[in-house]
C-alpha cells in the first residue's frame, strides 16, 4: 500500500466525506460491473450499496495487505454471495471456480487429436471481425451467459486489465484456478466466433 | 509427445507467456506438425484481442443515491 492510499484509508476510517465520495466515484462502477454475473443488473447497485456501508464500516480494521479496489472487490462479491445464497441460488455457488472441462470435447478423438478442426475465418483482425455489428452483440450476449465465475475472471481480466494474482484474491481461487476459468471462457468464445464465421449467426 | 487436447488446453498460458520452458518446447514441436493447431492458436490470440475491443456499455450506476445511503448509514 502506498503512502497515498494509506492516507485515504485513514481519511476513511474518519468518515471524511470527500475521501468517501472520492472512492465511491472511483469504483463503483467497477463493482456494479464485477457482481453482475452474480446477482444480475438489477440487483446489482443494490448489493454494492450495502457493500460499501459494510466495507465503510469495517475500513478501520482493513491491514493493507491488499490494495483498496481489491479489499473493496472481495466484499462486494462476498455481499453478493450472500444475497444470492439467501435468494436460494446456492448450487452454481458450489460450482464456483469448478473447471467444467474444454468445450473442445467433442471436436476432438478420444486420442486426443482433431476430428473437426477449426474452419478458416474470413477476418485476421479484430477490426475486421468488428465490422459486423451482430457479431459484437453475439460476443456480449455470450459473455453474458458464461457461468458466474468464468464471466466474472474474464470480466476482470479482458475489460479490467488485472493481473491474475488480483483476481485470485478478489474472487478467492488460486491463480492455477483463475487461469483454466479464464481460458475456459475464451475458448466458448472462440467456438461462438467460429461458429459465426461458418453460418453467419451466433 | 502433446496430443491436440492437451495443447489446446495451454493455449492462453502459451500466447500469454507463462507457460514453462519445457511446456513450450513441447507446444513448438506440437505447433510443427499439426496445421489444427497452429489455426486454433492464431484463432484464439484474435478471439482475446477482440473481446478487448468489446467492453460492454458500462452499467448505468447513480453513485449520488450510494452517497446518500452511507450518509444515512452514518447517522444511524
Amino acid at each position: 500500500m502506498g503512502p497515498d492510499e494509506a492516507e485515504l484509508i485513514d481519511r476513511l476510517a474518519r468518515r471524511d466525506r470527500a475521501a468517501i465520495e472520492q472512492v465511491v466515484r472511483a469504483h463503483h462502477s467497477f463493482l456494479v460491473g464485477m457482481v453482475m454475473p452474480l446477482v444480475g443488473m438489477e440487483l446489482a447497485e443494490d448489493v454494492v450499496q450495502e457493500a460499501w456501508i459494510k466495507a465503510l464500516t469495517a475500513v478501520s480494521r482493513f491491514e493493507g495487505r491488499a490494495r483498496l479496489r481489491t479489499w473493496l472487490a472481495q466484499i462486494a462479491l462476498n455481499t453478493a454471495r450472500s444475497r444470492r445464497r439467501s435468494q436460494s441460488r446456492e448450487i452454481s455457488l458450489e460450482e464456483w471456480g469448478r473447471d467444467p472441462g474444454s468445450p473442445l470435447v467433442e471436436r476432438l478423438a478420444g486420442n486426443g487429436h482433431w476430428k473437426d478442426p477449426p474452419g478458416a475465418w474470413h477476418h485476421t483482425t479484430p477490426e475486421e471481425l468488428l465490422t459486423e455489428e451482430e457479431l459484437r452483440e453475439c460476443i456480449e450476449k455470450h459473455v453474458q451467459r458464461l457461468p458466474p465465475d468464468q464471466q466474472t475472471v474474464l470480466r476482470l481480466r479482458e475489460f479490467e486489465s488485472l493481473e491474475l494474482e488480483e483476481i485470485g484474491l478478489i474472487t478467492e481461487l488460486s491463480e492455477g484456478n483463475v487461469r483454466v476459468l479464464l481460458h475456459r471462457a475464451r475458448q466458448k468464445l472462440h467456438a461462438m466466433i467460429d461458429h459465426f464465421q461458418k453460418v453467419g449467426t451466433c | 509427445m502433446l496430443n491436440c487436447h492437451k495443447v489446446t488446453d495451454m493455449g492462453s498460458d502459451l500466447l500469454e507467456g507463462r507457460s514453462r520452458w519445457a511446456e513450450r518446447a513441447a507446444v513448438r514441436l506440437h505447433l510443427m506438425l499439426c496445421d489444427g493447431y497452429r489455426r486454433y492458436l492464431r484463432q484464439l490470440r484474435l478471439t482475446i484481442a477482440t473481446i478487448r475491443r468489446v467492453r460492454p456499455r458500462q452499467p448505468h450506476v447513480n453513485t449520488d443515491q450510494v452517497l446518500e445511503a452511507i450518509d444515512r448509514s452514518d447517522k444511524r
